[in-house]
C-alpha cells in the first residue's frame, strides 16, 4: 500500500480523494454563503504569495508557500472589504479589481524573477505533487474537515443569520475569518492539482450537485463530499489513460457530468422527473376528458356501449389517441373492451360522474362567488375539473348549499358519500 | 428600589452611511409590556432595533439592556427579522430554523439533543407550524415564514423580543394568531418591542407606543400617545432644523 | 455585470481553440468568431442554469465558466500538435511579441495585425456605444423600466455581451485572458469613483485606459516585467488615486 502511495498514480489518486472531501465540504458553505466568486478571486489573488513563497528560500518548501499564499489572500480580502465599504462599487466589480491586480502582481513577479515550479500552481499538475505536498494536503484537509465538523452548528447559524448568531453569543467575525482562512488553504492546495482557474470547479460544482439531491445543509455536505471524491478520482483516472492529459480539466469535466446527472435524475426537482411528471399529467387529463365525453355520450344515447368511431367524431380526437386512452382506462379497470367498442365499468361510471360533478360545481362557484358571466365559466371548469380533490369537492358542495343544477340547467350528479371526520 | 428597565436608551445618536438615523433618543421599557414602534419610512425604527442588538454602534449616547451594556446582555434578546432580509434560498428546513433558537446555551462542542429538539418542536407547535417541520423555508407562504422565525425566538425563551415589521404582507388570520402568542408572552412577564406600520391595529395590540422620527416624538400609554398632534409631528415630515443639526453632528467629526 | 465579463474572459478559450483548428493560425478571423460564440454560449448557459434550474447567479457562473475553460484547456493539450498556442501566452499575453507578429501592409505602411484588430474593435465599440448606449444605461439601471419603454432588453444585452466577447478576444492576444478582466473592470470602476453621471463615467474610463496603458508600458520597460501586468498595476495605481479622491470628496460617491 505504501509503495502504491509513492507512485505517481497513487499520489495523484490520494490527492484527488483528499481534495474531493475538503473541496466538497468547504464548497457547500461557499455556495450557501454566496461566496462562489470569492473563491475564484482567492485562487487568483494568492499568486503573489505563492511566487513569494517559492522565491523565499532555496527549493520549494510547501509550508512556506502555503503561509505566504494565505497572507496574500488575507491582504486581498482586506482590500476587497475596504473597497466595498468605502465606495459605491458593487461586490462583483470590487472582486474583479482585486482579482486582476493581485494576479497581475504575481505575473509581474514571475516575469521578473522566473521562479521554478510556478507552472504547477498555474495550470495544475497532479503528477508533480511531491510527498511533501501530499502530507501538507492531508494535514490541511484534515484540519479543514475537523474544523467544519466540530464547528458545523456555529458555521450554519453564522452563515444563515449573522445577526441572530451574534445574539446567541457566537463571535461571527472570528467565524468568518476562520472560514476564510480555511477557504484560502483549500484553494492553495487545490491549485496544485487543478490550476488557478479550475479551483472553483472543485469548490462549486460538487456543492451545487449536492443541492439537487437534498434540501438540508447537513445532507448536502455528505453528498458534496461524495460527488467531490467521485469526480476528482474519475478525473485523475482519465488523465492516467494517456500521457500528457491534464488532470485539472478532466476533474472539472467529470464533476460537471455528475452535476448534469444530478440535475436530470435528482430527487429534488430532477429535470427528468419533471418532464415525466408533466407527461403523466397530460395523459391523465386526456384520459379523464375522454371518460367524461364517453359518459356524456352514453347518457345522451341511452346506451351502454360506444364505438370508437362515434367517440372520435364527437370529440375530434384521432382514433389512435382514443384507443390509447381507452387502453389506459381498461388498465385502471374503468372500462371494458367489447365487440362493438367499449363500455364503462361501474367504477368508470362513478369516476366520470365525479368529474362532471366537479366541473359543474366549479361553474356554479365561479358564477356565484367570483361573479363570472355564464358564458365564461365552461373553459375554466374544463381545466379545473382535473384538479379538484374529493375534499375540495365536498367543501364546494357545502359552500354552494348542495345544488342540484348547474348554471346551464344540467343536473349535477350526486356525489359519493365520504366518511365524516377523517 | 426601582426596577431595572429591560431596555434603556439615553441621548442615543446614530448614523448610517453618514446619514443621521437616530438623534437624542431617550426611552425606558419595563417588564411585561407589548410596545409598538411606529413612524414613517426611514424614521430610524429598524436602526433603533439594530442599536439595541448592538449591530449599530451609536455615535453618542448609550443603550443598556437589563441595566448592563449591550455586549454583555444581548444573549437575553431574541429577534424576528424583516422578511426581506432573510436568505430564503438557504438550505434549511422549518425545524432547522426553530432549532437555531436553542443553540444559545449550547457549548460549541456539544451536539444538539432531544431536549433542544423538544423545545424547538414545542415552539413550532405554539405558532401552528409543527406539521411543516420538514419543509424547506423557501417553500412557505409569507405568514408561515413569519411564524417560523417567531418560533425560533420562542425557542430561545428570552426576556426581550424584538420584531421588525412582522405583519407586513401577512394574512389577517396569521396576524391574529401572532398577536395571541405575543399576549401570552406579555402575561409571562416578557417584553416585546414590535416595529409596526398600521396605526389602527396599533391601538388594539400595544400597551405602550413609541413614535419615532429621527427622535422620539412621543412615548407612553397607547391612548395618550395617539393624539393628532403627535401624529402630525411624526408623519408630517421631519423638523428641518433638527435634521440639519443632526446631519452636521454626523459629518463634523462625531464618527 | 462584472461577473459576466469575468466569466466570458475564461469561457472564450474553447472558442479560440476551435477557431485555431479551423483557421490554422493566430490571425485567422475564425478565432474572433469562435471566441464570440463561446462567450455567448457561456452566458446563455448561465442564464439557463439560473432560470430553469434555479441556481444562484454566482454558482451558475462558477460552473459554467470552469466547464468551458476546462474544455478549452483539454482541447489545447489534446491538439497540441496542431495548435501553435502556447498555454503561457494564454495566461500572460505577449504584448511584446505580438507587435513583431503578423503584419498587414496598409498604404505602404507596415502595421502589426494586432493593431488593426485592436483599432477595429475600438471603432466598433464607439459605434456600439453611440447606438446602444441609452438602452444599456436604462437596462442596467432598471430592467423592468427598460422593458416598459419598449427597449427589448434581451437584444441589447446580447449585443453588449457579444461585443465584450469580441473585445476580450482581441485583448487576449495582447494581455491574456485573465488580465482582460482588469481591462474590463478597472476603467469603469475608475469612472464610477470620479464622475457623477454616465457620460462622465465613460469619458473618465476612456482616459483611465489610455493613461494606464501608457504608464504601464513605461513601467514594464523600466522594471523589466511583463507588459500586460504592468498595465494592470499602473491602472490600479490610477484607480487608487481616484479612490483617494472619492474618499476626500465624502465617500460612497456622495
Amino acid at each position: 500500500m505504501i509503495e502504491w502511495l509513492h507512485t505517481a498514480a497513487g499520489t495523484a489518486m490520494t490527492a484527488a480523494f483528499l481534495l474531493g472531501i475538503s473541496g466538497g465540504l468547504t464548497g457547500v458553505f461557499v455556495v450557501s454563503r454566496r461566496m462562489a466568486l470569492t473563491g475564484d478571486m482567492l485562487s487568483h489573488a494568492v499568486l503573489p504569495g505563492v511566487v513569494g513563497g517559492i522565491l523565499w528560500g532555496p527549493g520549494r518548501h510547501p509550508l512556506v508557500v502555503l503561509g505566504c499564499a494565505v497572507v496574500a489572500g488575507l491582504v486581498a480580502a482586506g482590500l476587497l472589504m475596504a473597497l466595498m465599504r468605502s465606495t459605491r462599487l458593487k461586490s462583483d466589480a470590487a472582486l474583479g479589481i482585486v482579482l486582476s491586480v493581485f494576479f497581475a502582481l504575481g505575473l509581474a513577479m514571475i516575469s521578473k524573477w522566473k521562479p521554478g515550479g510556478v507552472q504547477a500552481y498555474l495550470f495544475g499538475q497532479a503528477a508533480a505533487i511531491s510527498s511533501g505536498d501530499l502530507i501538507l494536503l492531508a494535514c490541511s484537509s484534515g484540519v479543514v474537515v475537523l474544523g467544519v465538523i466540530f464547528g458545523f452548528r456555529v458555521l450554519l447559524v453564522s452563515s444563515f443569520d449573522p445577526q441572530h448568531a451574534r445574539l446567541l453569543g457566537i463571535p461571527v467575525g472570528w467565524v468568518d475569518r476562520c472560514f476564510f482562512i480555511a477557504l484560502s488553504v483549500s484553494v492553495v492546495v487545490a491549485m496544485q492539482a487543478v490550476g488557478v482557474v479550475l479551483v472553483s470547479a472543485l469548490l462549486v460544482t460538487p456543492a451545487i450537485a449536492a443541492a439537487r439531491m437534498s434540501r438540508r445543509l447537513v445532507s448536502q455536505a455528505w453528498w458534496a463530499c461524495g460527488f467531490g471524491v467521485a469526480g476528482a478520482l474519475v478525473g485523475v483516472w482519465l488523465s492516467l489513460l494517456r500521457p500528457g492529459l491534464p488532470t485539472g480539466p478532466l476533474m472539472a469535466l467529470s464533476l460537471a457530468v455528475l452535476f448534469v446527472a444530478a440535475a436530470l435524475f435528482g430527487p429534488r426537482d430532477g429535470l427528468l422527473q419533471r418532464g415525466l411528471g408533466r407527461m403523466r399529467q397530460r395523459r391523465r387529463i386526456d384520459t379523464e376528458n375522454l371518460l367524461k365525453s364517453a359518459w356524456v355520450l352514453m347518457e345522451e344515447r341511452a346506451c351502454s356501449e360506444l364505438a370508437i368511431d362515434i367517440l372520435a367524431e364527437r370529440v375530434g380526437v384521432s382514433r389512435k389517441g382514443i384507443r390509447r386512452c381507452v387502453a389506459s382506462l381498461v388498465r385502471e379497470c374503468d372500462a371494458e373492451l367489447v365487440e362493438s367498442g367499449f363500455s364503462l365499468t361501474p367504477s368508470g361510471r362513478r369516476r366520470a360522474s365525479e368529474i362532471v360533478r366537479r366541473h359543474r360545481l366549479w361553474e356554479l362557484y365561479l358564477m356565484r362567488r367570483a361573479d363570472y358571466a355564464a358564458d365564461h365559466v365552461h373553459d375554466d371548469a374544463e381545466r379545473a375539473e382535473h384538479w379538484i380533490s374529493g375534499e375540495m369537492e365536498q367543501g364546494l358542495a357545502k359552500m354552494l348549499n348542495h345544488p342540484d343544477v348547474d348554471p346551464h340547467g344540467s343536473i349535477i350528479p350526486r356525489g359519493v358519500e365520504r366518511e365524516e371526520g377523517r | 428600589m426601582k426596577e431595572v428597565p429591560v431596555l434603556e436608551a439615553h441621548d442615543l445618536c446614530a448614523s448610517y452611511r453618514r446619514r443621521p438615523v437616530l438623534h437624542g433618543v431617550d426611552v425606558a421599557l419595563p417588564k411585561g409590556v407589548l410596545v409598538g414602534l411606529l413612524g414613517p419610512n426611514g424614521a430610524g425604527k429598524s436602526s433603533f432595533l439594530k442599536a439595541v442588538m448592538g449591530e449599530l454602534k451609536p455615535d453618542s449616547g448609550w443603550v443598556k439592556l437589563f441595566g448592563e451594556p449591550v455586549s454583555r446582555a444581548r444573549h437575553r434578546v431574541a429577534y424576528v427579522p424583516q422578511r426581506e432580509s432573510v436568505d430564503w434560498d438557504f438550505p434549511v428546513t422549518v425545524a432547522d430554523v426553530a432549532m437555531m433558537g436553542t443553540y444559545g446555551g449550547l457549548a460549541w462542542w456539544r451536539r444538539a439533543g432531544a431536549q433542544e429538539r423538544g423545545r424547538a418542536m414545542e415552539a413550532l407547535d405554539r405558532v401552528g407550524m409543527a406539521s411543516f417541520a420538514r419543509q424547506p423555508i423557501g417553500e412557505l407562504s409569507g405568514g408561515q415564514q413569519q411564524r417560523v422565525f417567531l418560533a425560533r425566538a420562542l425557542a430561545q425563551d428570552s426576556e426581550l423580543l424584538l420584531m421588525d415589521e412582522p405583519f407586513a404582507g401577512v394574512d389577517a388570520a396569521t396576524e391574529e394568531s401572532i398577536v395571541d402568542v405575543l399576549r401570552e408572552l406579555r402575561s409571562a412577564g416578557r417584553t416585546v418591542l414590535v416595529v409596526h406600520h398600521d396605526l389602527q391595529t396599533a391601538r388594539r395590540y400595544f400597551d405602550l407606543l413609541m413614535i419615532l422620527n429621527l427622535r422620539v416624538v412621543a412615548f407612553g400609554a397607547t391612548e395618550e400617545v395617539l393624539t393628532s398632534g403627535n401624529l402630525d409631528a411624526a408623519y408630517g415630515g421631519r423638523l428641518t432644523l433638527l435634521n440639519e443639526v443632526a446631519s452636521r453632528s454626523v459629518v463634523g467629526g462625531k464618527m | 455585470m462584472a461577473l459576466a465579463g469575468d466569466a466570458i474572459t475564461h469561457s472564450v478559450l474553447p472558442g479560440i481553440v476551435a477557431g485555431f483548428l479551423l483557421g490554422g493560425s493566430l490571425d485567422s478571423p475564425w478565432l474572433l468568431l469562435g471566441a464570440a460564440l463561446a462567450g455567448l454560449a457561456c452566458v446563455l448557459l448561465i442564464e439557463f442554469l439560473h432560470h430553469t434550474l434555479a441556481l444562484r447567479e454566482d454558482a451558475a457562473t462558477g460552473i459554467a465558466f470552469t466547464t468551458f475553460f476546462a474544455v478549452g484547456v483539454l482541447g489545447l493539450r489534446l491538439f497540441a500538435s496542431k495548435i501553435d498556442l502556447d498555454p503561457d501566452c494564454v495566461i500572460f499575453g505577449s504584448l511584446e511579441t505580438v507587435v513583431h507578429g503578423a503584419r498587414l501592409s496598409f498604404r505602404s505602411m507596415q502595421v502589426p495585425a494586432a493593431f488593426v484588430s485592436g483599432a477595429g474593435a475600438v471603432v466598433v465599440g464607439v459605434l456600439a456605444v453611440m447606438v446602444f448606449g441609452r438602452r444599456w444605461t436604462i437596462g442596467a439601471f432598471d430592467p423592468l423600466h427598460a422593458r416598459c419603454l419598449g427597449f427589448e432588453d434581451g437584444r441589447a444585452r446580447a449585443v453588449l455581451l457579444g461585443w465584450t466577447a469580441m473585445m476580450v478576444t482581441s485583448a487576449f492576444q495582447s494581455v491574456g485572458a485573465i488580465l482582460a478582466v482588469a481591462l474590463l473592470v478597472q476603467p469603469g470602476a475608475c469612472g464610477l469613483l470620479v464622475a457623477r453621471r454616465v457620460p462622465g463615467v465613460l469619458i473618465v474610463a476612456g482616459l483611465h485606459s489610455v493613461l494606464s496603458a501608457l504608464c504601464g508600458f513605461y513601467l514594464a520597460w523600466f522594471a523589466a516585467i511583463n507588459a500586460a501586468s504592468a498595465m494592470v498595476l499602473a491602472g490600479f495605481a490610477w484607480l487608487c488615486i481616484a479612490w483617494g479622491y472619492s474618499l476626500l470628496r465624502g465617500g460612497r460617491g456622495a
